[in-house]
Order: C-alpha cells, then structure tokens, then sequence
C-alpha cells in the first residue's frame, strides 16, 4: 500500500511540471481565442510526456542511477554541459515566472501588490528546498494540486459544453489574422508541457524513493495517472476559457482574469479555488525547477545530493538552488510579466529540446543499464516520433514568437 | 585539473548570466504589431469591466478585484508606452479617436472604483466602449 502512495511522485511531477502558469495562461488563452481548437493539442502533449517520463522512471529504477548521472556517464561530461547551459537558462526564467505565479496567488487572496509578495515566495520556496523533507515537497502541492478537480465542477455548473462548442474540436475557429498565434500557442504549449526538468526531478525522485525493478507497474501507473491528471485540469481550463472568458472579449492574458472563469459558475469560492490552484501548481512548478537543476549539477558534477540529507552533507546541492533562486529574484525583482517570462522560457525549452531529449534514445536502448527492460521498437518509434517533433517545434518557436506571441 | 574545471565552471556561468541578461532583455523585443497591440488591450479592458462588475455584486472578493487590477495596470501599461508610437496604425484622425474613448478607460484601470460610494458603473461602461474600439480596430 505504502508503495502505491509512490504516485504522489507523478501527482506532484505533474501539479508542478505539467500545469504552472506557463501551463495555465497557454490553456486558458487557448479556449479563449479558440474555443476547443488547442485540445489536440494538449493530448499529444500528454501522450509524449507519459512516455518520457514512465521512461525516465524505468530507468532510474533499473540503472539504479538518475537521468542526469548517466547522461554525463554514457555520453562524458562535454555533451553533458550542453543541454545543462541551455537548461539553466531556460529555468532561471522559468523559476522566476513561477515564483511570479505564487506571489500573484498569494496576491489574490490578500489584495496586496503581487510586486511586494515576489520576495515572500522566493523565501518561502528556498525554506522548503532548505529544509523541507522529499515527501512534504511531494505530497504539499499534490495534495493541494487535488483542487484542480473544482474546474470540472465548474464546467458541470455551467451545464457542460455546447454541441456547438464541441465541434470546435476538430473544426478550429481561426480568426482573420489569428493563424500566427493559433501556430504559436500549438508550440508555445508543447514547450510549455515537454520540459526537460521534469524528467531529471521525476528520475532524481524516484532514487530519493528508493525505486527498484520491483517498482516498474507503479512508475508506469504514476506516469499515467500523473500527467493524466495534468491533462484533466489543463484541458478543463481551456473548456472554461471557451465557456466564460470568450463570451466577454477576454483574452487571459493575465492571470487574475483566468480566474473570473471560475467566478461565474461558482462565484467567490470559485475565485479562491482558482487562486489556490494557482498557489499549488505554481509552488509546485518552483520547488521541482529549483531542484531539478540541483539534481542535474550534483549527479552531472558527481556530488553528494539529496533533498532528506541534512544540509551540512550536501552543502553544493544545496548552494545551487540558493544561487538560482537568487537569480530568479534579481529577474523578479526586475518587474517583468510572469506569464511572458514564462512564455519566453518555454520559447527557450523549445529551442534546446531536441539536445535535452536525444541521450534518452540513447540510453533506453543500452543494456548495460537497462538488461531486459530497454525500449522495444514501439517505445523507440514513438521517442523518434517525439524527438521529431521537438526537433520541429524548435525549429519554429522563435520566429512564431516574433510573428504570434508575446502579447 | 581543479584550474581547468574552475575556469570551464567560470566560463559557464559567465555564459549562463550573459544569455539570462539577453533573454530578459529579450521580453520587448516582439515587434509592434497595432492589430496585436489594439486586440490585447481590447481584451484587458474587457476583463477589468468584468471584474469591476463581478466586485460589486459580490461575485468577487475585493481582494481579489484588487490584485487582478494591478495585473491590468502591468499589462495596459506597455500598451500606453507603445500604442501611440506604433507605426503600423491608422490613419491620424482614427488613432486619436481610439486614443480618446481609450483615456478613461485607463484612468479607470489606474483607478477603479472597489468602494461602494463612487461611479462604478460609469467605469464599466467606459471600460466596455474602449474594449469594443480596440477589439473593433484589431480586427477581432
């Protein structure tokens, strides 16, 4: 029973790596202009990140080692440096769009200026890395991330969509002028749900749970159920964005206004659900970046690392997220959008996708790490097919930028 | 080999700060574009009416009405800076109409009645008129 509990690790990958506010802004702004027109494209997302990370998961738990520790193993330490350069990059701005995220649900609740809260979730967030044991991380945001579910609830109120509305499904509504941004937010929400972190926080947290072959049915299950539920709450919102925002004009284009999609159907409760999911997933999104690029240094650099040690034992683990969230901090403290932050990274993740994903092709295939367990010519086709793809969405993220996006 | 990797160590995160620096930068780098510009802030004036309306009949909490407009005031604020300078607009005569229904809108988001006592629902209607132009005008 106890290791059934290990699906949190997926609940929580996904509370945090699959919706954040890069996540929630895409969705919503998706229904808003589009109806159901983007749908597709958040399953395809889906179907590629439950792959990439029952794959990660399988090989943390067969190789015994995580993601990043073998990338340098297999492939040494100058191929290693290279998708890490662009990573760190990408996720500084990430973290801070992120803790940007926190601080404007936590202005929600209280009122106060989202500007005066950045530092108190960048606080709040380093005493949890600091301190804070893996199954607190794991299970806080999950937990919380359950709140999703009211989205579902405030479709049901608002009577569920129209036939008219489910046809945009497979018939999107594309404006005159709006083909740029249509193209710009099937990249933008690939880059905003394939990130790399996810694979190094979900391969580090299966070691840190102490994952064996014994554990193969769970990883697979929590793969699914995991970014299953990320899919759910990502497409409820984009459902809501075409039942409530796209009646009255609004584009989401903040994440205040995302939130009077829950007001109509559940009034005040509905805004305080949304703010608290915006809290969860969020909190969620700047603990698993914060340590996934931790994780990646300390296996790739061959530190000691673990977030249940105690610190003194790994003071260099430790040290890189304090580095980054300061970075973050400073990028906060600049006063820049969250979401276009968090836009901009996913630009950036796109970029660099193809580097960050191609050691996985590699290293599923490798016997010496994987003996009976390596992928079978299905698995590899659908990593092609995935590899493929990230390989075209960098192709076309930054002119689509420039052309579509960054309203 | 502990100086070699120092320098490699120096070398990257002098790399990493010089590409987060460009990066950030990079935020205003998306050319003006007015039908993007107008629809944008067509759809933010829309939502802060919205919210005006849903604070006053108790759809909303003030606290919330209230960090949702600072988020407005983010977002129209690049749109003040831009719009007006935007090369790819309309005829003049056109621009200063938009310009003109656009100005109480924004004294509105600068300024929006949360309390009971003042005028908000002058303010929604402004707001809704300036919504209307701009999306009228972007083409939505």
């Amino acid at each position: 029973m106890k290791r059934w509990l290990g699906i949190t690790l997926g609940i929580m990958t996904a509370t945090g790596g699959f919706l954040d506010a890069g996540t929630i802004a895409t969705a919503a702004q998706a229904g808003a202009q589009f109806s159901l027109g983007l749908v597709w494209v958040i399953l395809v997302a889906t179907v590629a990140l439950i792959m990439l990370i029952e794959m990660s998961g399988r090989l943390a738990a067969v190789a015994h080692k995580p993601y990043a520790a073998l990338v340098r193993e297999r492939l040494g330490f100058r191929f290693y440096l290279l998708p890490l350069v662009s990573e760190i990059v990408a996720e500084s701005l990430l973290l801070a769009a992120e803790l940007g995220g926190v601080a404007i649900a936590l202005a929600l609740f209280t009122g106060i200026n989202w500007h005066i809260l950045f530092p108190v979730a960048v606080v709040l967030v380093w005493l949890l890395c600091w301190r804070g044991p893996f199954a607190l991380i794991e299970n806080g945001p999950a937990i919380l991330g359950l709140v999703t579910l009211s989205f579902v609830v405030g479709i049901a109120r608002l009577g569920g969509p129209s036939p008219a509305l489910l046809t945009t499904l497979w018939r999107p509504t594309i404006g005159h002028g709006q083909r740029d941004t249509y193209l710009y937010l099937v990249a933008a929400t690939l880059g905003a749900t394939i990130s790399p972190y996810l694979l190094y926080f979900y391969s580090s947290g299966a070691r840190e749970e102490h994952w064996s072959v014994r554990s193969l049915p769970l990883n697979r299950v929590t793969a699914i159920v995991g970014m299953g539920f990320g899919a759910l709450g990502a497409i409820a919102l984009v459902v809501l964005g075409a039942m409530v925002l796209r009646v009255h004009a609004i584009g989401a284009n903040t994440l205040g206004e995302v939130g009077l999609a829950m007001a109509q159907p559940l009034g005040r409760l509905g805004v305080l659900l949304f703010a608290t999911v915006l809290f969860a997933t969020c909190l969620g999104a700047a603990l698993e970046v914060s340590l996934a690029i931790s994780y990646n240094i300390a296996q790739g650099f061959g530190w000691e690392w673990g977030e249940d040690k105690p610190p003194a034992r790994v003071a260099r683990f430790k040290l890189v997220f304090t580095l980054l969230l300061l970075v973050a901090l400073v990028i906060g403290l600049l006063g820049m959008d969250p979401l276009q932050l968090a836009l901009l990274a996913s630009t950036v993740i796109a970029l660099f996708l193809p580097i960050s994903l191609a050691p996985l092709l590699v290293l599923m295939n490798d016997r010496t790490y994987l003996a009976d367990h390596t992928n079978g010519r299905a698995s590899n086709i659908f990593l092609l097919g995935i590899l493929l793809l990230a390989f075209v969405v960098a192709l076309v993220s930054l002119p689509l930028l420039f052309l579509g996006g960054g309203n | 080999m502990g100086r070699g990797l120092s320098r490699r160590c120096r070398t990257l995160i002098c790399t990493v700060l010089v590409a987060v620096a460009f990066l950030c930068g990079g935020c205003e780098i998306v050319p003006a574009n007015f039908q993007r510009d107008a629809t944008t802030a067509g759809e933010a004036f829309a939502a802060a009416a919205l919210t005006l309306q849903d604070e006053h009949t108790g759809t909303l909490t003030s606290a919330y009405a209230a960090a949702a407009f600072t988020g407005y005031q983010d977002e129209l604020s690049s749109f003040a800076r831009r719009f007006p300078r935007d090369p790819a607009a309309p005829s003049s005569g056109e621009m200063r109409a938009l310009l003109a229904v656009s100005a109480p809108a924004l004294r509105a988001v600068a300024h929006p009645c949360l309390a009971t006592t003042c005028g908000w629902q002058a303010q929604v209607r402004s707001l809704l008129r300036a919504s209307h132009a701009l999306l009228q005008a972007g083409g939505s």
